[in-house]
């Protein structure tokens, strides 16, 4: 008995579903088939590092470009995915690093990016949903 | 004579400093204890919210129990301020239950919210290990 726990222990971590960072990037990069327009942003802030209306091309060769209300204007940011235990890791260039999450409700897919979560209550979480976008913009990007 | 008393004075005094020492030592211990077992009893309480919180499937049940969840513990300084490893877990946890109750599915890890429940008992069972070997110590120090 006390070897077969182990081994039964060993057998369901080997077959448990684990995301990969992989899995993030398939749904975020969506074949460059797509792109993520930020929707809604929790919390009545004047102050938020992404703004509302903007469409994000997540690109495979790490780069992302964000198309602004105005299709005039557009930049380029690096973009890198981490996977951490217990949550995957989105820096977006020199704007910030999120927690991202693929969501689903009422039939409606959307990702959620979301500050880290710190131990504190007091420190609100500003959460940003994007839903997918066809808008693949037409502006010329600035790399930042 | 009057040494006599002098000794027999002191003798009473040291006799008395020492009984009072002695009492308010027991009684110290005694509110060490106590305060270790409330801390235990509450690690167990949270440890059945958890629980039932997790495996419920009744909509009503998981609204009552995340009531008691808000009410009893996250809002509360149930648990110390210095088990930041427990008071983490219930802040994410915090995050998943309200995904829950909206009817939200984390699409690549569905099973997120469980997850987020088991870590916050992991963090108890491990809290109650220290706490009773604590109290262990102090027992054997008595």
């Amino acid at each position: 008995m006390k070897i077969i726990k182990p081994l039964i222990f060993v057998f369901f971590a080997l077959t448990a579903k684990s995301q990969t960072a992989k899995d993030y990037i398939i749904l975020l990069t969506a074949d460059l088939k797509q792109s993520w327009k930020l929707d809604s942003i929790t919390m009545n802030s004047n102050y938020t590092e992404l703004k509302k209306e903007m469409v994000v091309l997540f690109k495979l060769n790490n780069r992302a470009i964000i198309f602004y209300n105005s299709i005039q204007k557009a930049d380029t940011v690096s973009w890198f995915l981490e996977k951490k235990e217990k949550y995957a890791l989105l820096t977006l260039g020199e704007i910030g690093h999120y927690e991202i999450d693929f969501l689903q409700r009422n039939n409606v897919k959307y990702m959620r990016l979301r500050n880290e979560i710190p131990i504190q209550k007091n420190i609100n979480i500003t959460e940003y949903f994007f839903i997918p976008s066809n808008y693949k913009g037409q502006a010329k990007s600035k790399i930042i | 004579m009057n040494t006599e008393k002098t000794i027999k004075a002191t003798i009473f005094s040291v006799v008395g400093v020492t009984a009072i020492v002695i009492c308010i030592t027991w009684a110290g211990k005694e509110k060490q204890f106590n305060d270790l077992e409330n801390r235990v009893s509450a690690y167990n309480q949270l440890t059945t919210l958890i629980g039932k919180i997790i495996s419920v499937s009744n909509a009503d049940s998981l609204i009552k129990w995340s009531n008691s969840f808000n009410h009893d513990f996250y809002d509360r300084e149930t648990i110390p301020q210095e088990d930041s490893a427990t008071l983490l877990a219930m802040r994410r946890f915090k995050f998943e239950l309200n995904d829950k109750l909206s009817g939200t599915i984390n699409i690549l890890d569905p099973d997120r919210f469980e997850k987020s429940g088991h870590d916050i008992i992991k963090e108890c069972q491990t809290q109650i290990a220290k706490i009773t070997r604590g109290s262990e110590e102090l027992a054997k120090n008595n």
